[in-house]
């Protein structure tokens, strides 16, 4: 195992030079009594950011400093591939290896594209799907990227709407889910949303092979400002969609929806505490281990809300400010990470009381975190 | 004895000591967000309401005589119900963004120019629905609002104006129409605010039946976010695409109400009610000792931006295409990204309200 360091002005000079280190022997025999590892972006305590791959102790095994702000990181299993990609609307994306083996490839979106910050590999592995954003026109992409030839941007196909967010491979094989968020920015004013009155939010099935649009749903004329942005697909193959609510606190639409195999998108029903705690916002949406348990997480309401994959119904909640991060552990509970640096074991079962495993108060973890469960 | 029989007075104590500063904290914020809507938001809505409505009578006035001196005028009152707006645009919650009357009264950033577009297509095809308010109102939000206004009266709309035939009686026409819409909305806005069952109960009376705002930290955490979020539009959506992404490089066309001359108005008024918003949260005794310098030192940078804003020769799109006038512009929003930063970190942490990494601006 290697700690990959990457010289920051290297990086900035596009050079991607890298400084291989050896880990210290402590973290090696950490590494040796686990095969779970845990990836996720977060800020350092001196301002930077960097991806990191780690244990379940939170034992960093693996980090890549990125030249900014990171978002998800999206991995290939049975290749040890992993890229973690600019925050929107950033333009770089750094490709590694999980066990450091190989330097990373850092690359990024063509000219008048950004990323959104997600992606997902074909399943060998070969083929990098990532969302974009054509900001000139307003228009979303799903860029391919062909890992083989260090990560060259081979072809791209509609992703069916505006502001494509996270993107999956259901379980067949073929086809991509993409929730489009529904909202258009341009780098000339930043986030800001421009399209709010005529923004339509949609999940889109995509043939990967081919491009074609095979299913486009939406929420409804009534469900228009509920931006649809993470997904997971569970155990029966449903996806399931969180959504980000564009209009008043004073309204607390329902925000977590599944839909079934060849089925059509439906919002679940929480409670309206729950609601309240989500705070109209989603930040990310995980399946457990055994695929019958969905957490999804709320920074802007500092909660986490556990479901029955099978009856849809909410199960328990764990309250953890600033919480966004959550991954399926072994036990078949969440790892889940927050902005003061804590990574805590949550779900169901811990009755409200999330187990703290590490904190770091000096870094923030972002939004997004992804296990590979030994 | 005596030591056991301390530390069980200590032990005692801090939950009531806790309970204490929580309460004081509450008190705080319910202060904060009290002072937000009587000492700002109410009165401006209500300053805002009655700048749409000068508007829209003035329309009335020059329209039934066009002459240069009633265009005088009703450019003035144009320019007053810009400076209006922007001294509420970035109350970006409750009443404002409900039914989308914000984009109704102007739509902003507008990349593809879509409501001038719309607008000259309306005047140019005389489309006799943008002469009602109700059907205006069914129509494009670009249409409705005061870009549109822009476009319909001023540009190169003057002499048509003046010249009092078909086109300008049409401009007229569809003018009255915004006028009256504008008026309206404004209206609704105000009285929105006033009702004391409305939203205004909900931020001034946080509680678990609360849909909104369950605590008072929560209510007052949106009060915060519209200083934030008005610094951030005034930099990120007024100045910003005007300065360029290169430095040196001016976009003077992107700016916005360059066509009627407002640009510099509509920032300074921004700005300035951004500050009278700080000031009217009267943040000072909420402060413990060691933050009271924020509230000064904020005030004191808005203070300068406002100055040297004001030393920019009007109209922007010319100034900055000067060193001088972009190197002050730039200057500005350097300040306003400062100010930004302390509201968001510093100051909330000043006030006890927290802003997390992940639900600061939100994925």
């Amino acid at each position: 195992m290697r700690l990959m360091e990457i010289d920051r002005r290297a990086l900035l000079a596009g050079a991607g030079a890298a400084l291989l280190s050896g880990l210290a022997p402590r973290r090696v025999e950490a590494l040796e009594t686990s095969e779970t590892l845990f990836l996720a972006a977060r800020k350092e305590a001196d301002g930077n950011y960097a991806v990191v791959v780690f244990t379940p102790e939170g034992r960093d095994v693996v980090r890549v400093p990125l030249p900014g702000r990171g978002h998800d990181v999206t991995l290939h299993e049975a290749s040890g591939r992993a890229v973690a990609f600019a925050r929107r609307p950033g333009t770089f994306a750094a490709a590694f290896d999980i066990h450091g083996r190989t330097e990373p490839v850092f690359f990024s979106s063509p000219e008048d594209r950004h990323f959104y910050g997600h992606g997902v590999y074909s399943p060998d592995g070969r083929l990098l799907y990532a969302t974009e954003n054509d900001f000139e026109n307003g228009l979303g992409f799903i860029g391919v990227y062909d890992t083989s030839d260090g990560y060259r941007r081979i072809a791209q196909f509609s992703s069916g709407g505006v502001g494509p967010h996270e993107i999956l491979l259901a379980p067949d094989g073929r086809t991509l889910v993409v929730a489009n968020g529904g909202m258009e920015t341009h780098p000339d004013y930043g986030r800001t949303i421009l399209n709010l009155p005529t923004m339509k939010p949609t999940l889109a099935l995509i043939d990967r092979m081919t491009g074609d649009i095979i299913a486009n749903h939406d929420l409804g004329e009534t469900q228009r400002l509920s931006s649809i942005r993470h997904m997971t697909i569970d155990g029966h193959g449903s996806v399931w969609f969180g959504c980000q609510f564009q209009g008043d606190k004073a309204h607390r639409p329902q925000l977590v929806g599944r839909m079934k195999r060849d089925g059509v998108p439906e919002l679940l029903s929480a409670p309206e505490d729950v609601l309240h705690g989500f705070n109209n916002y989603i930040g990310s949406v995980m399946t457990s281990r055994d695929g019958e348990l969905v957490a999804t997480s709320s920074p802007r309401g500092g909660q986490v809300v556990y479901w029955n994959a099978t009856s849809g119904k909410v199960l328990g909640c764990d309250k953890v400010q600033d919480v966004c991060g959550v991954a399926a552990r072994p036990s078949n509970d969440f790892l889940v990470s927050d902005g003061a640096g804590e990574l805590l074991a949550g779900g169901p079962g811990h009755g409200g009381k999330p187990d703290l495993i590490r904190r770091d108060s000096k870094v923030s973890w972002d939004n997004h975190m992804v296990s590979l469960l030994g | 004895m005596r030591s056991f029989l301390a530390t069980l007075l200590v032990i005692v104590a801090l939950p009531g000591l806790a309970n204490a500063a929580e309460a004081e904290d509450a008190q705080n914020h319910r202060q904060f967000v009290a002072n937000a809507v009587e000492g700002y938001v109410r009165p401006e809505f209500d300053r805002f309401a009655g700048t749409l409505h000068a508007l829209d009578d003035e329309i009335g006035t020059f329209c039934t005589a066009p002459d240069a001196a009633g265009y005088n005028r009703l450019s003035a009152r144009y320019r007053g119900a810009l400076e209006g707006f922007a001294r509420i645009g970035f109350l970006r919650f409750g009443p404002l963004i409900e039914d989308h009357r914000l984009e109704r009264l102007l739509f902003w950033p507008d990349r593809k120019s879509t409501g001038r577009r719309q607008a000259q297509a309306a005047v140019r095809e005389r489309d006799e629905s943008v002469l009602k308010v109700e059907s205006l109102q069914e129509k494009s939000v670009a249409m409705q609002g005061l870009l549109a206004l822009e476009e319909v009266l001023f540009d190169d709309a003057r002499d048509a104006l003046l010249a009092d035939g078909e086109d300008g009686r049409f401009r007229c026409g569809y003018a009255a129409a915004i006028g009256a819409n504008l008026s309206g909305i404004g209206d609704t806005l105000a009285a929105e605010w006033h009702d004391e069952e409305g939203y205004s109960a909900l931020l001034l009376r946080p509680g678990d039946d609360n849909r909104a705002f369950r605590t008072e930290q929560e209510a007052a955490s949106q009060i915060l976010g519209g200083l934030t979020t008005g610094l951030q539009i005034v930099r990120d959506q007024w100045m910003r695409p005007v300065l360029g992404s290169r430095p040196g490089k001016p976009k003077p066309l992107m700016a916005l109400f360059r066509r009627s001359g407002n640009s510099l108005a509509m920032m300074e008024a921004a700005l300035g009610g951004l500050k009278d918003y700080l000031a009217a949260l009267r943040i000072k005794p909420m402060l413990e000792e060691e933050w009271v310098w924020m509230d000064a030192s904020l005030q004191f940078q808005l203070q300068s931006a406002l100055k040297v804003l004001g030393e920019i020769e009007p109209p922007l799109s010319s100034a900055v295409r000067k060193p001088e006038g972009y190197g002050k512009l730039q200057f500005v929003s350097g300040i306003i990204e400062d100010v930004r930063e302390s509201a968001g970190s510093e100051l909330a942490v000043a006030l006890k309200i927290q802003v997390g990494f992940n639900a600061l601006d939100g994925d």
